[in-house]
């Protein structure tokens, strides 16, 4: 199965997480619809990157594809629980703990 | 002795034939302070010339293979031979022999017999003034290679302000050529409106009321642009101190005044935007409620981040039992924000959703997120805490989207986060909202606030903690401290600024007891007085 790896790095604001959009954008329109993003070098998250984050999710999902998430350091996944996004999101702790979570993309 | 003697002992090449001469010669020089070079002919000559760069050539007329005549005609052409004095020695004294010796290039002669003291002596003096004559030159040769390679324009003008000098700089700076501008006006080549000021200046250095001025001014170029050139200009005078025109210099800044004029611009839009954004800022402050007193009692304290975080909030009576509060936060920053924020503000002053739904905190939560789905590049969407108080009951109940907790301190001094599930308004369709509810009696204290209060970072570059906050409201709570203020200002000394970069919410909400509401009473009563 093919997948998609995105390192995004450091303070992830509304416009690196656009430009992340676009770089799913790009893979979606290529035929590759599950996104692994491993957040290990991502320090913070802003309010406008989780909402281009959203923005992105539903952009794949309606291709039917799917967005993974591991790797959040303890700051990040404080806001992801905070803002629940928690719920909207498939996250794992790392990427063996994701491969097993999801079969499917291993 | 001379300046030039102490560095070297002069070298003086002698030419004659005569092997008595030579040596008498040789004597005098000698003992005068010269090192002595001899040859015997003119051919000679030329060698040792070539080879000892001698200081002075001392020529007998006669010589065989080559006279004297010639052999100071050649030493004129060799390289350096120009500079070098050339005496002659020769017995004859017609004028014809005086003649030819000078169309030859000798600088002086002397007759034979030698008279040795005035030999040292002519010596002397041809050898002092070659020397002046060489500084000079020199002297000449630098101010002219400084004159000629300045980047800098050199100029001098007469008392019309024609010009009548100009350094090669001018072609590289205007395009024009040299010989094309001597003679005309300096303000030809200005821009026409400058003219006018410069010449004002001129006309102040020509009779004398200036000495100097320094001037920035648009000058034409060939090419038909207009450059900005930094000038200096300065009385010029004759040697008798008569005013006889000007002096002046000036570079071309052309770069730097238009880096300068574009950070001007910069500038000026970035003060327009902060101006319009403050306004927008000042415009979101008046939306907000004034302090609430009675029952319940309501402070809050807002500060608008610079560049504006789309916070807003709201409480009022629904009816006389059930009190309304809620603060919604726009993702992002700037005017934008502000617009979503205030558009959901009417929306909900508006009475848009319907009385009944207003007291179901998860109804209004979704009705919300009905109205309001965000874009396709997710920057808009809100998070909001909602609740409603219920006097009658002392209940609380309240929703959540994606919003930090309310934070409960109740009269035993133990906190309680007003927490339930929900993500942010906007970001997905068709999302139910959970609500929460709680017994608040009356002594207790809650706080609605945005992430703006706890998502700071320090001086140090470090994330404050949303528990830090907790603690340090706890604090508060058990000092009665009742002004927000003081809240903020320890805030700020923890972040090490009084600038955020999102909007500070916080609202501070009384549930009194009678006893309370009685020195409410009181206070009032004693402030009116």
């Amino acid at each position: 199965m093919k997948y998609k790896v995105l390192l995004p790095s450091g303070l992830l604001d509304g416009q690196n997480a656009n430009q992340l959009r676009h770089d799913v954008a790009d893979s979606v329109a290529q035929g590759i619809n599950t996104i692994k993003v491993d957040f290990k070098d991502v320090s913070f998250i802003n309010s406008s990157a989780i909402g281009a984050l959203v923005a992105t999710l539903k952009m794949v999902r309606a291709s039917g594809g799917e967005i993974f998430l591991y790797s959040l350091n303890d700051q990040v996944k404080m806001i992801f629980e905070l803002t629940k996004m928690d719920q909207v999101f498939k996250i794992s702790n790392d990427r063996t703990d994701l491969e097993e979570n999801f079969a499917v993309i291993s | 002795m001379t300046t030039s003697q102490k560095k070297h002992t002069p070298l003086v090449l002698v030419a004659d034939d005569d092997r008595s001469t030579r040596i008498l010669l040789r004597v005098i020089l000698q003992r005068a302070g010269y090192e002595v070079v001899e040859v015997e002919n003119g051919a000679h000559c030329l060698t040792a010339f070539a080879q000892r760069r001698p200081d002075i050539v001392l020529l007998d007329a006669q010589m065989p293979i080559m006279d004297g005549f010639d052999c100071c005609r050649c030493l004129k052409q060799m390289p350096g031979g120009d500079r070098v004095p050339v005496m002659m020695i020769t017995g004859l004294q017609t004028p014809q022999d005086i003649d030819q010796a000078f169309e030859a290039g000798v600088t002086d002669f002397v007759t034979k017999p030698i008279h040795p003291p005035l030999l040292s002596q002519r010596l002397r003096y041809i050898l002092k003034s070659s020397q002046a004559e060489m500084a000079l030159k020199e002297s000449e040769g630098r101010y002219r290679s400084v004159v000629e390679n300045l980047k800098e324009v050199i100029f001098q003008t007469d008392l019309e302000g024609n010009l009548s000098f100009l350094n090669p700089a001018w072609t590289e700076v205007t395009g024009f050529a040299q010989e094309d501008f001597i003679g005309k006006p300096f303000l030809e080549f200005i821009s026409s409106d400058d003219r006018e000021k410069l010449w004002l200046q001129f006309q102040q250095i020509f009779l004398g009321e200036l000495s100097e001025c320094r001037i920035e001014s648009r000058f034409l170029t060939q090419s038909g642009n207009i450059g900005w050139m930094e000038a200096f200009f300065c009385t010029l005078r004759s040697q008798k101190r008569k005013i006889i025109g000007l002096s002046g210099s000036f570079s071309d800044i052309t770069e730097r005044k238009n880096r300068e004029m574009l950070e001007k611009e910069l500038q000026r839009y970035h003060q327009q935007m902060c101006l319009e954004l403050s306004q927008a800022a000042e415009y979101v402050r008046a939306l907000l409620p004034p302090p609430l007193i009675g029952d319940v009692t309501i402070s809050h304290l807002f500060k608008p981040s610079s560049d504006l975080g789309g916070d807003v909030f709201d409480y009022y009576w629904l009816d006389p039992d059930h009190l309304v509060i809620y603060l919604l936060d726009v993702a992002g920053h700037g005017v934008q924000s502000a617009l979503l924020s205030i558009s959901v503000l009417n929306v909900m002053r508006s009475r848009a959703l319907q009385l009944d739904a207003l007291y179901q905190p998860a109804i209004v939560l979704q009705e919300l997120n009905r109205i309001f789905q965000m874009g396709i590049r997710g920057d808009d969407y809100f998070t909001m805490w909602y609740g409603i108080y219920s006097k009658v009951d002392q209940t609380l109940t309240y929703a959540s989207a994606g919003h930090p907790p309310a934070l409960l301190f109740k009269p035993d001094h133990t906190v309680q986060q007003l927490n339930v599930g929900g993500i942010a308004i906007g970001l997905m369709p068709d999302m139910m909202y959970e609500q929460g509810s709680c017994h608040i009696e009356t002594g207790s204290r809650f706080y609605v606030f945005s992430d703006g209060v706890y998502e700071i970072f320090q001086a140090n570059g470090r994330l404050w903690e949303f528990e830090a906050f907790i603690d340090l409201i706890a604090v508060y709570q058990h000092q009665r401290i009742n002004h927000l203020e003081s809240i903020f200002a320890q805030i700020c000394q923890i972040k090490g600024s009084n600038v955020f970069d999102d909007d500070f919410s916080l609202i501070q909400i009384d549930l009194n007891t009678p006893q309370m509401l009685c020195n409410q009473n009181a206070e009032e009563v004693q402030t009116s007085r």
